[in-house]
């Protein structure tokens, strides 16, 4: 294998994954995106640093880590035990050394490409028997398109099927790097309305949308659109998307209902828990949604639920 | 499809035989009873035929028993077979054991309720002449001071003198009835009495074996006829006129099986089920069974189809009275080995799949419909195994996987690409190689070969206890947990002594060469007893080779398949990881300390060290060779030791890791282990799985650190993996059938998956009376739930779950 010390961080490999793409797949996690969604599952995934993490089950209410961190992100609650408020953490992670029981861990790591790439390539055999491969996803692999494309680009070399998971929020230069070694980009959209995904996600569609037309022009792409109550869960924006998705070529297109099994993770990182506003997605809708695609269950998924 | 409702009654109403504890509460099954009738008639016998040679006497027992047993019919049943006086009781073997029954009929509450108090009395007076006779007892006056095979000291084991692995040539039954055999016997007996140039010793015993053998297969040859005149009886009181058609044809059925050849799939079956029960139930408690159903008796059975003799369902309703004639079955287990059994049962295997002895896949419409058949009727038997080899069809895979989610944990998948090599290096013909089955302990049996697994004495090299052998010289003290006292392994050097990680593993290979030579030499005790006093003349002569040397099933090996188990192989790998790492190369702490922790349970300040253990030691399973590698040592030095054992027929031992749930049984008796393991927590199940709750890196992780241990370089080895049900759902088909042939491409030798979610697990150990169809996979067969000691429990839930 030829050596890529280009460095990305990360902070998870989740082997033996099957609805990141066909066949058995290794989904290697990124960290950082730009998008702030507020049902997001994955919430150590947005912040791009290494950040800390509280497991208080064995906290000994000793208060040193409370005394270490200079910026006050750390405080007492009425337990005596710590609480995490990320808006003020600088990750310095002093706090992590100072714990004596270890409650306080991080989350990402840095990692180089050739590093991550042999151990992907552990599993190459079940990537082959079942049409399978490695999946980048996040985060946002384009908010680290040099590793992402070192990454891939080493997984093409050994014969590996490679797919991005992507908010398709990026740059056009990160899109040319990462795309010649892309064979499936999972796509997301989340809205087709300009003001409503700038509203809820924090970003505007434009280019999003705009991107989709290159990644269409250059390799195979599925769209993902993950359901929100209230927020794109209508049949007729489904239509829509559908008929964008035919239009320009998409593979197929696969409607992904809210869970809320993330929702622990949000006061551990000391993050405000924005998915406890998110209701959860009712199986008759999701059932009204297969109903209405049933004719076209080739082209349209509805998974879970 | 649905089983039919008369299977469904029939299941429900079958006495489960299982010995497991029901949630902590009771060792037997309410209502359960022993039935005197076969110790009583085998002890007539025995007592009338003083000083007749031994097989003679074994021939005539076994014929007296099957023409004085009460026969039973169950309402409505399609098949009928039965190995003692009613479907809720179980036979003994006084010949066999009568010691640990005796105890625990007399101090265990749920053992004595087994028989009545005159009951009682008879069966004291039953064991009263076999004392001096009986098998188990007599091991004892060839052991010599100072070796001891009980748990806790170094091996795992007990005497079991019940377990007996052989599987009969069914086919040639099935083509030439028992009357063809007889003929057979006939012709050579014949040849020997008049051949006066033969050696005079040899010309006698080949003559009196050849004799025993016609005397016990004429007597089954009866048994299916006693059947067909009670049925009769059974018919002339019938008002139904559908169930006297049935009759009529059962009748017709019995008059010609097994005597005679069977004509079609009906005879076929209820052929098989008479003779498993001889062998398995009646002559002696033989657990494994080994048939290959869809080679054997899918032919009859698209015959029919094809002839208009039978409808699918027809065929179906029959194949599902096969199943629930196997649930029917079970032993009377010793009270130590009620978890060692897991939930205890009929333990017989019935395999699929594979190829014929041209390697080509032999897959047919019987292999589906018993697939089927598993998963829709909920038994726990038969156990059922798959073969898979590279040119089994996609539709096979389909049906497995459809097996396994609905729960029933069935079948064990077996890889040909492991055990067809195995068996021909073990120096079977390739032929023969091809045409293996598997047996209720998951081992691979050749059928219609000689017997080639005996296990008088059942034991294992308890290897976490190896290790702490070898950190004691030798000593350990079960009583008080410590690594002192009696010294009951080799006297290995004092830790003072040890300077280096090799000086542990050196002391350690001397603990396990010693248990070899401890268990090799009570093995060979145990079957030169089987030998010289349980002749079987009946299997002998459907066993090939047997009449044509005029010789009991015992006198030779087809093949040398003795073996010693190994238990907790991972839990000793990660011990001497945990050694290595903080002792010697991180110096953490001293070899010292790790032993006064290990003593003290890792309680108190020892916690520390149990912390440390956790945070910082490797675990087998994740894919990590600084411990993989130690594993794969273990197995290789194990290995080694098994193969300088040598067998009562000259061959050397092989290595087995099919321990069932032994292991588990075996760790709630004992002390503290070093791989952070607290006294009494079970120890890892199936041989190589990872320990309960260590393999965090996933399944592929797991596969790939248990393809470092070569099967060839080993054993048979035992993979548990637990997945959600929505993993077999019909859309993955494709990619499991990708994964399983990728776990066979790694050469994994047989892997078991558990299809049921955390949650229903918890909810059916809260309320074990809503979850009494809830069945898990332990380690080599199937149990209810609800039937496991709770600790048992515990370790299936926290067994980790494979999520997407």
């Amino acid at each position: 294998m030829v050596e890529n010390n280009s460095v990305g961080t990360i902070f998870n490999i989740q082997p033996f994954s099957i609805h990141d793409g066909p066949g058995l797949r290794t989904t290697l996690f990124l960290k950082g995106c730009p998008l702030h969604c507020p049902w997001c599952s994955n919430p150590e995934s947005i912040l791009a640093a290494i950040q800390v993490k509280l497991s208080l089950e064995k906290c000994q209410q000793c208060g040193i880590c409370v005394e270490t961190c200079a910026e006050n992100a750390l405080t007492l609650d009425e337990n005596q035990k710590p609480r995490l408020d990320i808006s003020c953490c600088n990750q310095c992670l002093k706090c992590v050394e100072s714990c004596p029981s270890g409650c306080i861990s991080t989350i990402g790591r840095k990692t180089t490409a050739d590093t991550v790439v042999s151990e992907l390539l552990k599993d190459a055999p079940f990537y082959s028997n079942t049409g399978g491969g490695v999946t980048l996803s996040g985060g946002e692999p384009l908010a680290q398109p040099d590793f992402t494309a070192a990454v891939l680009a080493m997984l093409k070399r050994e014969g590996i099927h490679t797919a991005v998971d992507t908010t398709g929020f990026g740059l056009q230069g990160h899109l040319d790097a990462v795309l010649p070694h892309t064979d499936l980009v999972l796509f997301d959209i989340k809205h087709l309305d300009y003001e409503r995904h700038r509203q809820v996600v924090g970003v505007p569609n434009d280019r999003i949308l705009e991107n989709l037309k290159i990644v269409a022009d250059q390799t195979g792409f599925w769209i993902r659109v993950p359901l929100i109550p209230g927020f794109n869960d209508d049949i007729e924006l489904a239509d829509r998307i559908v008929a964008l998705g035919k239009s320009t070529g998409a593979e197929r297109v696969c409607f992904m209902p809210v869970h809320r099994w993330g929702e622990h993770k949000y006061p551990c990182l000391g993050m405000p828990n924005t998915l406890a506003g998110i209701p959860g997605f009712p199986a008759k809708r999701s059932q009204a949604f297969q109903d209405h695609f049933r004719h076209m269950s080739d082209y349209v998924f509805i998974t879970g639920g | 499809m649905t089983i039919t409702a008369r299977s469904k009654t029939l299941r429900d109403e079958t006495c489960i035989k299982s010995l497991g504890r029901i949630s902590d509460q009771r060792t037997v099954r309410e209502g359960l009873s022993i039935c005197l009738e076969r110790a009583r008639i085998m002890t007539d016998v025995f007592k009338e035929t003083e000083g007749e040679p031994m097989c003679i006497r074994r021939a005539k027992g076994l014929a007296a028993v099957l023409d004085n047993m009460t026969l039973f019919v169950r309402d409505r049943e399609l098949l009928v077979g039965c190995f003692s006086s009613s479907e809720k009781s179980l036979p003994t073997y006084p010949e066999l054991y009568w010691r640990w029954l005796e105890k625990a009929v007399d101090n265990l509450p749920d053992y004595a309720a087994m028989l009545s108090p005159a009951e009682k009395a008879e069966l004291k007076e039953i064991h009263a002449y076999w004392k001096p006779f009986s098998i188990h007892g007599r091991e004892r006056a060839y052991i010599p001071p100072g070796r001891s095979w009980r748990i806790g000291d170094f091996i795992s084991g007990g005497w079991m003198w019940q377990w007996e692995i052989s599987t009969p040539d069914y086919k040639k039954i099935l083509r030439k009835g028992l009357y063809g055999i007889i003929e057979e016997i006939n012709e050579k007996y014949e040849a020997v009495a008049a051949d006066i140039s033969r050696p005079t010793r040899d010309r006698m015993r080949q003559m009196d074996e050849l004799k025993a053998m016609k005397i016990s297969v004429d007597a089954a040859a009866r048994w299916g006829l006693r059947y067909a005149t009670l049925l009769e009886l059974h018919r002339q009181e019938e008002t139904d006129p559908l169930r006297c058609k049935e009759l009529d044809r059962m009748i017709s059925v019995l008059s010609q099986v097994p005597s005679g050849p069977a004509r079609n799939f009906h005879e076929a079956l209820q052929c098989f089920i008479l003779i498993t029960f001889i062998i398995n139930y009646i002559d002696q408690p033989q657990v494994g069974n080994g048939i290959r159903f869809d080679e054997v008796l899918g032919p009859y059975y698209e015959k029919d189809l094809a002839d208009g003799l039978l409808t699918p369902a027809q065929g179906r309703e029959l194949v599902e009275a096969v199943w629930i004639k196997m649930q029917e079955g079970g032993y009377v287990q010793p009270p130590q080995w009620v978890n060692n059994g897991g939930g205890g049962l009929g333990f017989q295997t019935i395999t699929f799949g594979g190829t014929d002895s041209e390697g080509r896949d032999i897959t047919n419409a019987l292999t589906h419909l018993g697939l089927e058949v598993t998963g829709d009727l909920q038994t726990i038997a038969p156990q059922v195994a798959v073969r898979i080899h590279d040119n089994t069809p996609q539709s096979l895979y389909e049906s497995i996987f459809r097996c396994v989610r609905t729960g029933c944990s069935q079948p064990a998948i077996f890889n040909d690409n492991v055990n067809v090599p195995r068996l021909t290096e073990l120096g079977a013909a390739l032929e023969d190689a091809r045409g293996y089955s598997i047996n209720n302990c998951m081992q691979p049996v050749i059928p219609g070969k000689n017997i080639h697994y005996r296990a008088g004495h059942s034991g294992g090299f308890l290897l976490p206890m190896c290790l702490t052998l070898a950190l004691s010289g030798g000593r350990f003290d079960i009583m008080q947990g410590k690594l002192s006292g009696k010294r009951v392994g080799y006297p290995t050097p004092d830790i003072t002594e040890m300077k280096s990680f090799k000086d542990v593993w050196d002391a350690f290979c001397m603990q396990v060469e010693y248990a070899g030579e401890t268990l090799t030499m009570l093995a060979n005790i145990a079957d030169e007893l089987l030998r010289e006093y349980i002749p079987r003349p009946f299997l002998s002569a459907i066993l090939e080779g047997n009449i044509e040397k005029g010789c009991d099933m015992r006198d030779w090996e087809f093949l040398g398949l003795r073996h010693h188990l190994v238990f907790g192989v991972n839990n000793a790998a990660e011990g001497l990881c945990a050694i290595k790492k903080l002792v010697f190369e991180e110096k953490k702490l001293t070899l010292d300390a790790f032993v006064a922790a290990v003593e003290a349970n890792y309680d108190g300040d020892a916690l520390k060290i149990l912390n440390l253990i956790n945070e910082r030691v490797p675990r087998f399973g994740n894919d990590d060779d600084y411990v993989d590698q130690i594993t794969v040592e273990i197995m290789r030095t194990v290995k080694a030791v098994c193969g300088r054992s040598i067998d009562i027929y000259g061959n050397p031992y092989v290595l087995d890791g099919t321990t069932a749930s032994a292991p588990i049984g075996a760790g709630m008796i004992l002390n503290a282990t070093f791989d952070g393991r607290k006294a009494n927590e079970p120890f890892h199940d199936g041989s190589i799985s990872p320990v309960q709750g260590h393999d965090t890196a996933g399944p592929t992780a797991t596969i790939r650190s248990v393809a470092k241990v070569k099967t060839r370089e080993s054993g048979n080895l035992l993979l548990n993996q637990k997945f959600m049900p929505e993993f077999f759902d019909p859309k993955h088909y494709p990619v499991m059938a990708g994964y399983l042939k990728t776990i066979m491409d790694l050469g994994v030798h047989h892997v078991q998956f558990n299809c049921v979610d955390r949650q229903t697990l918890e909810n059916a150990k809260l309320n074990p009376e809503k979850h009494k169809d809830l069945i898990v996979r332990v380690a080599g067969y199937s149990a209810y739930f609800i039937d496991l000691d709770n600790r048992m429990q515990d370790e299936i839930i926290k067994r980790t779950e494979q999520r997407f």
